[in-house]
C-alpha cells in the first residue's frame, strides 16, 4: 500500500460525506434540541423539574443523575491520555491510529462534565463569576473547587497537546486538505516551521507525562472521589478506596468509549487497514483487566461493609445489596469482563462487534453504578438522619435528556472536528516523525 | 483539618492544589524549558496554547452564564 493511497485513506471523512452522516447529525440534533428544552424548562420552573428533593421536608436526595452524569464523563475523558501515554510514553504503538480520536473524547467528554455542573446549578449565570472571585479562598478548603482546578488543568493540557501534534499533520497534509478551511488551517499551524518537529516532540512528551500523572491519579482517582469520599456522615461514600474505586470506573468507561468510537469510525471510512483488529484485541484485553480491578473493589467495599461494620456503614451496605439496580450494573460488568476474558483466553472468539459490545455495556453499568452510588449515599446518610423524611429518587425526563443530549452533542462534536481536522495521526501510518 | 504552623493555619487545599496536584504542571513547564533540543519560540507557542485555551475554557463559559442570565434572570 503507497502512502498516497493512505494519506487519502486518511482524509477520506474530509472529503466525503454520506447520507449516513447527515442522518445522524439530524438525529443527534434532534435530540440536542430536546435537551435544551428541557433545560430552557428548569430554567424558567427551578430544579422542581428534576426528581431531586430538598433534605428535611421533601425527603430524597439532593444529588441524582447530573452528578452522576458528571463523574462519569470525567471518567470517559480519561481515555484520552491513556491512549496517548500507551503511545508516546510506553510506546505501544498499535494504539497510534486511535489515540487521536481518544484525545478528541477527552475534549468533548471534559466539556459534557462540566455542563452537567452548570446544569445542576439553579443559578448557572453566577458560575463563572463566584467561582473565579471566590478563587483565592475558596481554593484552600473546597473539593469542589479543587475539582474544577484539575478538571481545567486536564482539558487545557490535553488542548495543548492537540494542538501541537495537530501542527506537523496539518502541514504535511495542507495541499490535500479542503481549501475552504484554510483559515483554520493558517490558524493551527501559525508559526510552524519543519525545524520545530524534534521540540515540539519533546514538549508533547512532557505534556503526556505531566497528564499520565495529573487525571488518572489526581482526577479521577483524586479530586472527583474526594468529592464523596472526605464526607463522613455518608458511610456509602466515605473512604479511601472511593479513590482506587472511581479510578477503575474512569479506565473501563474509557476504554468502552474509545472502542466505540475506533468501530464508527472504522466502519463509517473504510478504516480496516488503519484501525485493525489487533487495536480491538488490545483494548478488549486492557477493559476486561481494569473491570477485573472494578469488580475486586467493589469486593472490598462489600466485604468490609456486611462482616462486622459500624451500624450505618452496615446499613448503607444493606440498602446498596438490596437494590436491583446496583446489581443491574454489576453483573453487567461481570458479563463483560466473561465475554473477554473468554476472548483473551480463547483467541478465535474474539469478535469485534462483541468486544464493542462489552465496552457499551461497561459504559452504560458505570453510568448506572455511578449514579446509583451517589443517590445511595445520600440516602443513608450516619444517625438515619432523614429517615423520618423518606423519599426516592427516580430521574425525571428532564435530567434524563441530558444525559441523551450530552451523549448527542459528543456525536455531533466528533461529526464536526472529523470534517476539519484529520482524526488519526499521521505518523500512524507513516512512522514516527524524526526525533 | 488544618496543619497549625504559628501563626499559620495551612489547609489542606494549599498543600493539596499547589504541592501535590500542580506538580505535574511544574514538570511540563520544567521540562519544556531546560530539555533539549530547546527552541524559545515552539516552547512560547505552547504557552500560548496553555494560557489561551485557559482562558477560552472560562472566557467562552461565562458568555454562556451571561447568555443564560439575559434570558431566563
Amino acid at each position: 500500500m503507497s502512502t498516497e493511497v493512505s494519506r487519502a485513506d486518511l482524509l477520506r471523512p474530509l472529503h466525503t460525506t454520506t447520507k449516513q452522516y447527515w442522518l445522524l447529525f439530524v438525529a443527534a440534533l434532534v435530540v440536542t434540541l430536546v435537551f435544551v428544552y428541557a433545560y430552557s424548562l428548569q430554567l424558567r420552573h427551578g430544579l422542581i423539574v428534576t426528581g431531586l428533593a430538598d433534605w428535611g421536608s421533601g425527603g430524597g436526595v439532593t444529588w441524582g443523575i447530573y452528578v452522576g452524569g458528571f463523574v462519569w464523563w470525567v471518567g470517559i475523558a480519561h481515555g484520552g491520555i491513556i491512549l496517548s501515554a500507551a503511545v508516546r510514553l510506553f510506546k505501544m504503538e498499535r494504539y497510534t491510529p486511535v489515540a487521536r480520536l481518544a484525545e478528541l473524547l477527552t475534549i468533548g467528554a471534559l466539556s459534557m462534565a462540566g455542563l452537567f455542573i452548570v446544569i445542576h446549578l439553579g443559578r448557572p449565570d453566577r458560575v463563572v463569576t463566584s467561582i473565579i472571585a471566590a478563587y483565592p479562598e475558596t481554593v484552600h478548603t473546597s473539593p469542589l473547587v479543587w475539582d474544577v482546578t484539575v478538571i481545567t488543568l486536564y482539558f487545557v493540557l490535553t488542548g495543548t497537546y492537540l494542538l501541537l501534534t495537530l501542527r506537523h499533520d496539518i502541514h504535511q497534509l495542507r495541499g490535500q486538505l479542503p481549501d475552504r478551511l484554510d483559515p483554520v488551517y493558517t490558524l493551527l499551524t501559525v508559526g510552524y516551521t519543519e525545524s520545530e518537529d524534534r521540540v515540539s516532540q519533546r514538549l508533547v512528551w512532557w505534556l503526556a507525562l505531566g497528564i499520565i500523572i495529573l487525571a488518572p491519579l489526581l482526577l479521577h482517582g483524586g479530586v472527583i472521589p474526594w468529592l464523596f469520599a472526605l464526607l463522613p456522615s455518608m458511610p456509602g461514600w466515605y473512604g479511601a478506596v472511593q479513590g482506587p474505586q472511581f479510578l477503575t470506573i474512569a479506565l473501563t468507561s474509557a476504554i468502552g468509549s474509545v472502542l466505540v468510537l475506533a468501530l464508527a469510525f472504522r466502519k463509517a471510512y473504510g478504516w480496516e487497514h488503519i484501525i485493525t483488529d489487533d487495536v480491538f484485541r488490545g483494548l478488549g484485553l486492557w477493559l476486561g483487566l481494569f473491570a477485573m480491578l472494578f469488580l475486586w473493589l467493589q469486593l472490598q467495599q462489600v466485604i468490609t461493609g456486611v462482616f462486622a461494620a459500624p451500624i450505618d456503614v452496615d446499613q448503607a451496605t444493606a440498602a446498596k445489596l438490596n437494590d436491583p439496580i446496583y446489581w443491574v450494573a454489576i453483573f453487567g460488568v461481570i458479563l463483560a469482563l466473561a465475554y473477554l476474558a473468554a476472548q483473551a483466553l480463547q483467541p478465535h472468539v474474539f469478535s469485534l462487534y462483541g468486544t464493542v459490545a462489552a465496552g457499551i455495556l461497561v459504559v452504560t453499568a458505570t453510568l448506572i453504578e455511578k449514579t446509583f452510588f451517589v443517590v445511595e449515599g445520600l440516602m443513608y446518610p450516619s444517625f438515619g438522619l432523614y429517615a423520618s423524611v423518606p423519599g426516592e429518587y427516580t430521574p425525571s425526563w428532564v435530567e434524563l435528556s441530558a444525559v441523551a443530549g450530552s451523549l448527542a452533542m459528543v456525536v455531533i462534536f466528533f461529526l464536526i472536528v472529523a470534517k476539519v481536522i484529520p482524526v488519526v495521526e499521521l505518523h500512524a501510518i507513516e512512522g514516527e516523525v524524526e526525533s | 483539618m488544618s496543619l497549625e504552623l504559628l501563626p499559620l493555619s495551612i489547609e489542606p487545599g494549599t498543600w493539596l492544589i499547589f504541592g501535590i496536584v500542580f506538580i505535574p504542571v511544574y514538570a511540563v513547564f520544567l521540562g519544556w524549558f531546560l530539555g533539549k533540543p530547546r527552541d524559545l519560540k515552539v516552547t512560547g507557542i505552547g504557552i500560548g496554547y496553555f494560557v489561551g485555551l485557559t482562558v477560552a475554557l472560562w472566557a467562552g463559559l461565562f458568555v454562556l452564564s451571561m447568555a443564560i442570565k439575559f434570558a431566563f434572570f
